[in-house]
């Protein structure tokens, strides 16, 4: 099993072999083992088919595969060959699926998944709007592999395009290809990969060094995740690709603490291409050897600033440096290093396996590939999207998301992570690269979708990610420290109506000398979501600071919450009401306390007769 | 090489920053953690200047980490930059309230009182490392960083672990802003809670070195202790008695 793999030509008959052992016809049920489904059971669900497969002594294959990226719908499972899409699957569905849709191939009509508006049915995945928009070309992946078989992913093409690379490309061919491919770095700030290389590749300087970031920290962005969760080897072979481009012989992957799954998985898949010769001394017979080092990250959301990883990684304080020298003339120990992020190397092997122009035929004229963006907040269908670069964000929000949750109205997008901005509706059919979120006052970020509705209460959105953001500074340089913690007082006065004009002019004033002066990428972006809020919805922090209103009803200094001629005096709010703020007999109006209430808001949630006001 | 600085074109070298070509030329740039011993830090950024290369834009950099390149135009008194410099001095002023050096530089940045939020617990350390990094180039590393972002705090290991210093000083004579106490009496010197002896000038008797620094540097130097010994001036009296005979014959 894990014998060596020789050269080029022995992986190909090793594929040919699993590839002739694999009856497409033979039935299967694949089960997503990603994070989402697996905190909803999935891990169960997969033991309960492979037992009941085996009392019953069915030749049915079991397969545990990555995120297929609709974790809202979790546990999902497909049934091969038919391709049956079943969601929200218990464990108590497991003898019914054997019986009706693997035995029969009928359809259990209640596991189908419904369009939350129109209420249509789909029987296949590839017909759900939500994955019918997408063009899921890393993720697709992840849904047809075991990410914890080698095999898998060599029956899948893999470790194709290193097979290739390494007998008929010279390093700086692989480097031309990337160039030519226009990919850009995935995790932020999107410098050109092939450029990033080239300057590492001309660097003086020895031992070279590849890194992987994996230090995903954006709230509600788990893209990096899934990848490394469902497609390990795919981010190790564009890895190897990277090493020998530049030529390295080690490689790191930082990846935080927080992601067992993902370290676990890493860490099978690193030591089964170790085993079978992908990795380590003369890879594939040639003369060419790298090996990954994995080193797990506390989970300091600075550490994501490669110069901040840098330092993790050599055991100092996570905390950025100047740049320039830049990691490609002075990184990991002073080497010349190339860092990009889990999405950035995840995509090397198709460049060089379908050839540069055919990646350069998707996107933009400046943005190319595809973009896996992680979709949160109040759409119908979140989860983890991959479109390619130029899709609007109507396109992702509306058509994808299935548009806003409860039937209510969308406000904003918040695009690139805490320190990206906040898009108006107005912008809903900006085409989404690099440039034009940059232009409109937001970012790419690492792909982070954060949806809102009109119950967000945009000041607070700000005060939120100021939060956020001054908790995670590093503290190294004045003006993200400093100025972070003065911004959030100005945001807090706002929101707790202690605020003037002069509040707001003094975040104005502020906020880009934050922007000029800090050290990183972190302090340098902070501001984004409160100059971006203050520049699309100036209006609602007028409402905060003039009238001590929240528009939204949100903040809670600015809200008072009233029973109006609607109550039926049922009682329920008067019970639930953790203050006693509700008086008021049976079967007669009730009156709220306004010097009790603390605006939990628990009587609005239970009122089921519209009785409760917040203004 | 030539760059050209506030319209005056300067000889520079590409080992030098820009600031240490600014100030070679009597141009002032202000500063709090920086010390020409030490490696530069960049935390306090009153040293950013605009920097133009070539046709591209106008760049805010740290002057004391931006290395020289030929061509490069500076300018080190920019309305932006001053705007910059003034908030962020505004911003140490709400932090530091009491310390001297910060309300001088805030001064002349036109900044009378903050006008910002002050600290609740005002605290004189501006978190400049520039005590962490002195202690870490006499060689003793006792201070480092606890925390992280607002909450960082110089601090001993585990707080109050003073094992590891030698009572130097060079924290307290580092420090920009006067935050670290240290208190000598007679021969008796106190820092970091702990309590040192200084030896004594043989030939005059003036304290000089505390036992533990001597020792140190005898450790770090592999002299004997005694060439520690003798302070400063009689040091020098010595040396000049030596050239006076040498020069005598």
């Amino acid at each position: 099993m894990t014998r060596r793999i020789t050269d080029a030509a022995h992986l190909e008959r090793l594929r040919a072999e699993l590839q002739a052992a694999r009856d497409p016809a033979r039935k299967a049920i694949a089960v997503c083992a990603g994070t989402g489904c697996v905190a909803y059971g999935s891990r169960k669900l997969a033991i309960a088919f492979r037992d009941a497969v085996a009392a019953r002594q069915l030749d049915v294959e079991v397969r545990a595969t990555g995120c297929h990226g609709f974790c809202e719908r979790g546990p999902l499972v497909v049934v091969f060959p038919s391709r049956v899409f079943y969601q929200r699957v218990q464990v108590g569905d497991v003898e019914e699926i054997l019986d009706r849709t693997v035995a029969r191939g009928e359809v259990i009509d209640r596991l189908l998944y419904a369009d939350p508006t129109t209420g249509r049915k789909y029987v296949h995945e590839d017909e759900v709007p939500f994955y019918a928009h997408q063009h899921r070309l890393i993720l697709g992946f992840n849904g047809k592999i075991d990410p914890e078989s080698l095999d898998d992913y060599i029956a899948n093409g893999g470790y194709r395009a290193l097979a290739r690379t390494l007998t008929s490309l010279l390093p700086e061919q692989v480097i031309e290809a990337v160039t030519k491919a226009g990919l850009r770095g995935r995790g932020g700030a999107g410098f050109p990969t092939g450029r990033k290389w080239a300057l590492c590749r001309q660097a003086l300087g020895n031992p070279k060094y590849v890194v992987c970031n994996a230090d995903e920290g954006d709230p509600g962005a788990f893209m990096d995740r899934s990848v490394l969760e469902g497609n390990p080897h795919g981010v190790i072979e564009g890895m190897i690709l990277g090493a020998y481009a530049i030529g390295a012989r080690e490689g790191y992957v930082y990846v935080r603490n927080e992601y067992p799954l993902a370290v676990e998985r890493l860490s099978l898949a690193v030591a089964a291409a170790r085993a079978r010769g992908l990795l380590g001394n003369n890879i594939l017979g040639r003369d060419f050897s790298f090996d990954i080092q994995i080193t797990r990250g506390a989970g300091a959301f600075v550490c994501g600033e490669e110069t901040a990883l840098i330092g993790s990684v050599e055991g100092n304080r996570g905390q950025p440096r100047f740049r320039p020298p830049y990691p490609a003339q002075s990184g990991l120990w002073g080497k010349p290093t190339v860092i990009n992020n889990v999405e950035t190397w995840v995509n090397v092997p198709w460049i060089l396996d379908r050839g540069a122009d055919w990646f350069a035929g998707i996107g933009t004229a400046g943005s190319k590939g595809t973009k896996i963006f992680s979709l949160v907040g109040k759409v119908n269908n979140t989860g983890l999207v991959e479109v390619p670069m130029g899709a609007t964000l109507r396109h992702i929000v509306f058509d994808i998301g299935g548009g806003i949750r409860d039937g209510r109205a969308f406000k904003a997008v918040q695009t690139g992570g805490p320190s990206g901005g906040c898009l108006p509706a107005e912008m809903l059919d900006l085409p989404i690269d690099y440039e034009s979120l940059t232009a409109a006052g937001s970012m790419m970020g690492s792909g982070g979708m954060i949806v809102m509705d009109d119950r967000t209460c945009m000041v607070d959105v700000a005060r939120y990610f100021i939060d956020f953001l001054l908790e995670e500074s590093c503290g190294k340089c004045v003006p993200c420290r400093e100025g972070l913690t003065q911004m959030s007082h100005l945001l807090h006065a706002i929101t707790e109506g202690r605020a003037t004009d002069e509040t707001l002019a003094a975040l104005e004033t502020l906020a880009p000398v934050v922007q000029d002066a800090s050290l990183c990428a972190l302090g340098q972006t902070a501001p984004n979501p409160v100059l971006s809020t203050i520049r699309y919805f100036r209006d609602e922090y007028l409402a905060h600071i003039r009238d001590r209103r929240c528009p939204a009803a949100v903040c809670k200094s600015l809200i008072t919450y009233s029973i109006n001629d609607q109550c039926t005096g049922c009682m329920v709010c008067a019970r639930q009401c953790p203050e006693h703020a509700i008086t008021g007999e049976r079967k007669k109006l009730h009156r709220i306390d306004p010097a009790k209430c603390t605006r939990c808001g628990i009587c609005l949630s239970v009122c089921k007769f519209d009785a409760v006001d917040v203004r | 090489m030539i760059v050209n600085i506030n319209g005056r074109d300067l000889l520079a070298s590409p080992e030098e920053t820009l600031l240490q070509v600014a100030r070679r030329n009597g141009i002032a740039i202000p500063t709090l953690c920086e010390h020409a011993g030490l490696e530069p830090w960049g935390g306090c950024r009153l040293c950013v200047v605009e920097m133009t290369r070539g046709a591209g834009p106008a760049r805010v950099v740290p002057s004391c980490l931006q290395p020289a390149e030929d061509g490069l135009r500076v300018e080190t008194h920019t309305p932006r930059i001053l705007r910059i410099r003034s908030v962020l001095l505004d911003l140490l002023l709400a932090r530091a309230p009491e310390a001297r050096r910060i309300q001088d530089l805030a001064l002349e940045h036109g900044v009378k009182r903050t006008s910002f939020v002050p600290r609740t617990d005002p605290d004189k350390c501006i978190l400049c490392s520039l005590c962490v990094r002195a202690c870490a180039a006499v060689g003793t590393q006792a201070l480092g960083t606890a925390g992280r972002g607002a909450a960082g705090r110089i601090s001993l290991p585990f707080g109050d672990d003073a094992s590891a210093c030698v009572g130097c000083g060079a924290c307290a004579l580092s420090c920009p802003t006067g935050a670290i106490e240290m208190v000598d009496r007679g021969s008796e010197r106190r820092i970091w809670g702990r309590t040192f002896q200084r030896l004594r000038c043989p030939s005059c008797g003036a304290p000089t070195l505390t036992r533990e620094h001597a020792a140190h540097l005898a450790a770090r130097s592999r002299l004997p202790p005694e060439s520690f010994g003798p302070c400063e001036r009689c040091r020098r009296e010595q040396a000049s008695r030596q050239f006076l005979e040498l020069v005598g014959k």
